[in-house]
């Protein structure tokens, strides 16, 4: 069999159809994403590595009008991970749908677009944008644990995450909404739940981990927030430990990420029930990380004799 | 063009127990790097997240070779000076914008402490593109103490005059880099400084208080270092406002005039 596949993948043919991944109705050709943040709208990494080898990208968080973003330091180095405090700086939907879109369509990927708010009538307002744009997938952020007023107060409170995932849903009557979690609760579960009946077509997680940085020299908090957001490989077991609670807690589709390195690390996710993973913080480490992955996910399924990448979704 | 490629060290010598020198063979980064540019050091330890950004000291583009002069700031500088001649690393350059060079028949160049490195390339960068301008250049180089001082015998070799200070005078003359220039009988159309926040600052102000074009090349805490993040935010004036913008893209370098000086 092992050799039948690797004859398959030669020829070329067969190769799409064992890696295709669908997350609410959106086909990808791979199961290899883009967290948003990491990876701004895909722009600085062409220099670097193909877009078209993604399954997906996930943009850099936008809203209805420009943020000007936290004032620095925004990001600092941790053992085995990273905070930041960058706060959604991002130049506005209109910006990102004239200049970003066309730019990201000229690839053979699919383009996820993060939208934030301060408000509902914030999230209504870029929901209702994107919702005309030439975009394949709206993932609502209500877990950026950046930003005071917004943004993460809808992702801890299950009452607020109800009503932003209702009334976005609400504006978003021709593309998918994937909501995006804050591992920043007690019971990831029960938010899940809850924006599955609000609407949700499916779910990311998870977000960053509220971190925090002391300098003990200075005897202060070098963020201007006092906390930021962890990521990249230190919180993968969290990561993956959420993306199984909330498989087993919901039907709709998940979008696994939180410090996948490698195609052992993005199998693992699979495993425990995502249909497709992104990858954030180890584009930072090596830009060409999403290929890499790519290629060790391949290498795997080669090895193992796994036929479609779907059948080990959720398998553990 | 950028590119993100994997370079052998060539060379390494050690300064002084802070400062480090590593030459790294790739010339597909080295033909096209300017003065004022910098490279991403990617580091192959599992714990170490984020590359090193390293400003360009000197590159040799017939040989291919880049070479970039780093101060013992952490972790990841200390591990960086524990690699042989051989080692293979992964590097992204030439990355961020570089310093300018307008016609300018003086320039002064106004370094601290590992700020010192990029200069030295201006300097060698216009001297070699323009030998028949006859551009004078002079450079004013600070330090903390002795065991920070870098590349005053390279200046000299450029035919640069320099002039060194030390913050304690254990070395050269006692005082700063700004200083040293004010001191100095020098009118120079345009200069190009990089150092600490604080010294950029004071040459910033000076410059434009005297009607000086000035390139200021900043510093900040950088995460991809190659414009996606925005983690290396810098606030740029916008009419009576301001934005961020990225250290690593949209800089390092910029105009004295057009940053929001905290």
């Amino acid at each position: 069999m092992m050799e039948n596949l690797q004859k398959a993948r030669r020829n070329g043919d067969t190769k799409q159809a064992l890696l295709k991944v669908n997350i609410a109705g959106v086909e990808l050709a791979n199961p290899v994403t883009t967290a948003s943040g990491t990876f701004g709208y895909g722009r600085e990494y062409s220099m670097f590595a193909d877009l078209n080898k993604l399954g997906g990208i996930c943009v850099k968080g936008v809203s209805n009008v420009e943020w000007k973003g936290n004032p620095p330091p925004r990001v600092m180095e941790t053992y085995g991970g990273m905070l930041n405090s960058v706060g959604l700086q991002n130049p506005g939907v209109d910006y990102f749908i004239e200049k970003e879109v066309p730019f990201l369509r000229r690839y053979n990927t699919k383009i996820i677009v993060n939208a934030c708010g301060h408000s509902v009538a914030e999230y209504e307002a870029v929901c209702e944008k994107l919702n005309e744009a030439d975009i394949d997938m709206v993932e609502l952020n209500i877990s950026c644990p950046n930003i005071s007023e917004g943004g993460k107060a809808f992702g801890l409170d299950p009452e607020a995450a109800k009503e932003v995932v209702a009334k976005s849903k609400i504006k978003l009557t021709k593309k998918p909404l994937m909501v995006k979690l804050s591992p920043n609760v007690t019971d990831i579960a029960l938010i899940a739940k809850t924006v599955e009946g609000a609407g949700a077509d499916a779910i990311s997680l998870i977000n960053t981990l509220l971190g925090m940085k002391i300098d003990i020299y200075k005897k202060t908090t070098p963020f201007k927030n006092k906390f930021a957001g962890l990521s990249g490989p230190a919180i993968k077991p969290v990561a993956l430990r959420m993306v199984y609670q909330v498989h087993k807690a919901v039907k709709i589709p998940i979008l696994g990420m939180g410090g996948i390195t490698t195609g052992e690390d993005a199998i693992e996710f699979m495993m425990a029930g995502a249909a497709a993973i992104a990858v954030g913080t180890a584009n930072f480490r090596n830009p060409r990380a999403c290929e890499q992955i790519l290629k060790e996910i391949e290498e795997f399924m080669d090895k193992q004799g796994i036929s479609d990448i779907n059948e080990i979704v959720g398998i553990v | 063009m950028k590119k993100y490629l994997e370079a052998a060290i060539t060379s390494t010598q050690k300064i002084s127990d802070k400062i480090y020198k590593m030459d790294l063979s790739c010339p597909e980064i080295a033909k096209s790097s300017e003065m004022g540019q910098f490279l991403n050091i990617y580091l192959d330890k599992g714990e170490m997240i984020l590359p090193r950004p390293i400003s360009i000291q000197d590159v040799d583009k017939d040989k291919g070779v880049l070479s970039i002069m780093y101060l013992i700031a952490g972790k990841g500088t200390a591990y960086m000076a524990t690699l042989p001649v051989g080692y293979k690393l992964n590097i992204a350059g030439p990355l961020g914008n570089g310093f300018v060079y307008k016609n300018y028949k003086k320039i002064a160049l106004i370094g601290g402490g590992i700020g010192v490195p990029p200069l030295y390339c201006a300097a060698k960068a216009v001297l070699g593109k323009y030998p028949d301008l006859d551009v004078e250049i002079r450079a004013y180089i600070g330090f903390r103490d002795i065991e920070f001082v870098n590349l005053e015998g390279e200046f000299k070799a450029l035919g640069v005059k320099t002039l060194l200070t030390t913050d304690n005078g254990s070395y050269g003359i006692k005082g700063n880099a700004l200083e040293a220039f004010k001191n100095d009988d020098f009118a120079p159309d345009c200069i190009y400084t990089c150092g600490p926040y604080g010294m950029l600052r004071a040459v910033a102000n000076y410059a434009m208080d005297n009607n000086i074009s000035c390139q200021v090349s900043m510093e900040e805490r950088m995460g991809c270092g190659i414009g996606a993040c925005v983690g290396c935010a810098i606030a740029i004036k916008k009419g009576e406002d301001f934005t961020f913008k990225k250290v690593c893209k949209d800089g390092p370098v910029f105009e004295a005039q057009e940053v929001l000086w905290q």
